[in-house]
């Protein structure tokens, strides 16, 4: 039973279904949804780590995509859009539930153009498989640290407190962490940014 | 001709990516911004690394109750005025619910 985050291929591209359901188009919604429910609702689940919470967050997210109009597909694919979304919003709920109450963390996310690379071409499955693979070359306190800050939002210092290491012991483990993830997921996908021009 | 960076580099800029740059390191990452262009294509790609990350993760289906709420959601959103013409009744036989719903994914 393997099963991706999101669907393989996509007959229409995912900005005209946007454009659609900005326009009022339910089934536009219905398909999006069916697109990315899996991304949206692993991030949610894994984060707030309640089936319940991450379900209404779920729902929250589209509700966000369709009302707020703040998707600009210049900056960034839809995917990654509904990744950061749904990654903020479940970060400001731990944060309301929580009485540590600390400061968000920093992550310094600047939207830029997209270039067109090799992950572009990717299905929704091979990136799977992809990240999957670079993750294991990772030790487990590098990706630990890495998926505390992403999922939970803690800052380097609470990460520290919690695992009773040295702020600069966990500082390295995630800047090594993300390097390595960076350069195993380069290789694969860089080797042939341009295999559909090949003949 | 660009020289890989150095490691140091390297670690600035995922520090940077990651936010935990002390002020000092900051102050002196963001000079270098200035001074070396393809630092930024490396800020970049660490942030498109960063993205991926949920990628990595068990996929997890919701439950198909959460589609069709969202759905009947968005259609009270967006007929929030009450319409001169009666709206059809929607039909009283539903599709059959299912106790254990097929996975969607």
């Amino acid at each position: 039973m393997s099963s991706s985050l999101a669907p393989v291929a996509h007959p229409t591209a995912d900005t005209p279904l946007v454009k659609r359901l900005w326009q009022g188009d339910l089934d536009a919604m219905g398909a999006l949804y069916d697109r990315y429910s899996n991304l949206v609702y692993t991030i949610a689940l894994r984060s707030l780590k309640d089936v319940a919470s991450a379900e209404d967050l779920t729902q929250d997210v589209f509700l966000t995509l369709m009302n707020r109009r703040t998707y600009d597909p210049d900056r960034g694919s839809l995917s990654s859009y509904l990744s950061l979304l749904t990654r903020s919003r479940a970060i400001d709920r731990l944060r309301a539930q929580t009485t540590r109450h600390k400061y968000l963390h920093q992550w310094h996310h600047q939207p830029h153009a997209p270039e067109p690379g090799p992950m572009d071409h990717a299905s929704q499955q091979e990136r799977h498989t992809l990240v999957r693979a670079a993750l294991d070359h990772l030790t487990q306190q590098q990706r630990q640290v890495l998926e505390l800050s992403y999922y939970q939002g803690q800052s380097q210092v609470e990460i520290a407190d919690q695992l009773g290491v040295p702020l600069g012991t966990v500082k390295s483990w995630a800047r090594r962490g993300l390097l390595r993830l960076r350069s195993h997921l380069q290789g694969p996908l860089s080797e042939d940014p341009f295999s559909q021009e090949q003949p | 001709m660009t020289a890989p960076l150095p490691d140091e580099l390297q670690a600035l800029a995922a520090g940077y990516v990651l936010g935990d740059l002390s002020s000092e390191e900051m102050a002196q990452f963001k000079q270098l911004l200035e001074t070396q262009p393809e630092l930024a294509q490396t800020v970049a790609a660490l942030q498109d690394t960063l993205a991926m990350l949920p990628y990595g993760l068990p996929p997890q289906c919701p439950d198909r109750r959460v589609r069709s709420r969202l759905l009947s959601n968005v259609t009270t959103v967006s007929n929030p005025i009450p319409a001169l013409i009666p709206a059809p009744v929607q039909p009283s036989v539903q599709p059959p619910v299912r106790l254990s719903p097929k996975s969607p994914c």
